[in-house]
């Protein structure tokens, strides 16, 4: 299980391979690296949930659009289930960033900060 | 005179009977006691041998449960801010040391390590998602090696 904890924690490293996000009704879509497809999703009472998609055919635009998942290869990571404090914070910086990239808040910061820039004397 | 030189005579064939029964009963113990080293030797080596592989673990588990209480305290620190890196790369020292003190987790433990030193030679490296990697392996290492140690002991007791 150490595996996933260092799987998430390179991807929160290289947070920038992070692209083609997409929310479906429950979970974030990305893609890794411009070929791994992954999801995150957050539960109350379950916590964090990691999926892989090994599908080769389907884009991630696909993947979020999918409501019945029975004929569908996945392969399921919880954070509950690993039970341990880091994996938890592993998964709950992924599930930020993903959720950053999703409403696009880094550029959002960038012009918030851009915009102090302008004031300043130097 | 004559019946207490025979009263002397028969005290020491007493004397010399009980001498010898006591003779028979110490040789015959001392037959049964290397007999019961011997049939212990031979046939339950295996529990003589976990019994010192026990001794000798009871070092590595104490260190290994000693460990553990380390990786909290690593995760109790945020490698992002100054002063819980430098306390980190402290704990580190802390874990490196403990490892390279035992030999059989020096040999078992040997890529950690080499990790370790990378971190604390330039601290500059360790971020929080890799100090949380390094956790997350250094765990799931010391939890193989806690139960490889039990399989060990429940194996030695299958053999007997």
């Amino acid at each position: 299980m150490s595996k996933v904890v260092k799987a998430v924690n390179s991807m929160v490293s290289n947070s920038s391979k992070i692209t083609n996000v997409v929310a479906s009704e429950k979970e974030l879509f990305f893609l890794y690296d411009k070929k791994h497809k992954w999801s995150i999703a957050y539960f109350d009472n379950v916590g964090f949930l990691l999926h892989y998609y090994p599908s080769e055919s389907m884009s991630i635009q696909d993947l979020a659009l999918i409501k019945n998942w029975d004929p569908i290869p996945f392969v399921t990571f919880k954070s509950a289930d690993i039970k341990t404090r880091e994996a938890e914070e592993s998964f709950s910086e992924l599930y930020q960033i993903i959720k950053n990239k999703l409403y696009d808040v880094d550029s959002v910061l960038d012009d918030i900060i851009g915009d102090d820039d302008t004031d300043l004397p130097f | 005179m004559a019946w207490q030189k025979n009263h002397g005579a028969f005290s020491m064939t007493y004397f010399t009977i009980s001498k010898e029964i006591v003779n028979f009963i110490s040789d015959l113990l001392s037959i049964i006691t290397s007999l019961i080293a011997i049939y212990l030797f031979l046939f339950k080596k295996d529990k003589i041998v976990s019994a010192i592989n026990m001794l000798l673990n009871y070092s590595t588990q104490i260190t290994l449960s000693e460990l553990k209480s380390k990786l909290e305290r690593l995760n109790d620190h945020n490698a992002n801010n100054t002063e819980g890196k430098n306390e980190i790369i402290n704990i580190l020292h802390e874990i490196e040391g403990q490892i390279k003190g035992n030999k059989i987790l020096a040999e078992t433990l040997n890529e950690i390590t080499l990790a370790i030193n990378i971190y604390i030679d330039k601290p500059a490296k360790l971020t929080e998602p890799k100090k949380r990697s390094l956790v997350s392996e250094l765990r799931e290492r010391i939890k193989n090696l806690d139960l490889n140690q039990y399989e060990n002991i429940i194996n030695s007791k299958d053999n007997e």
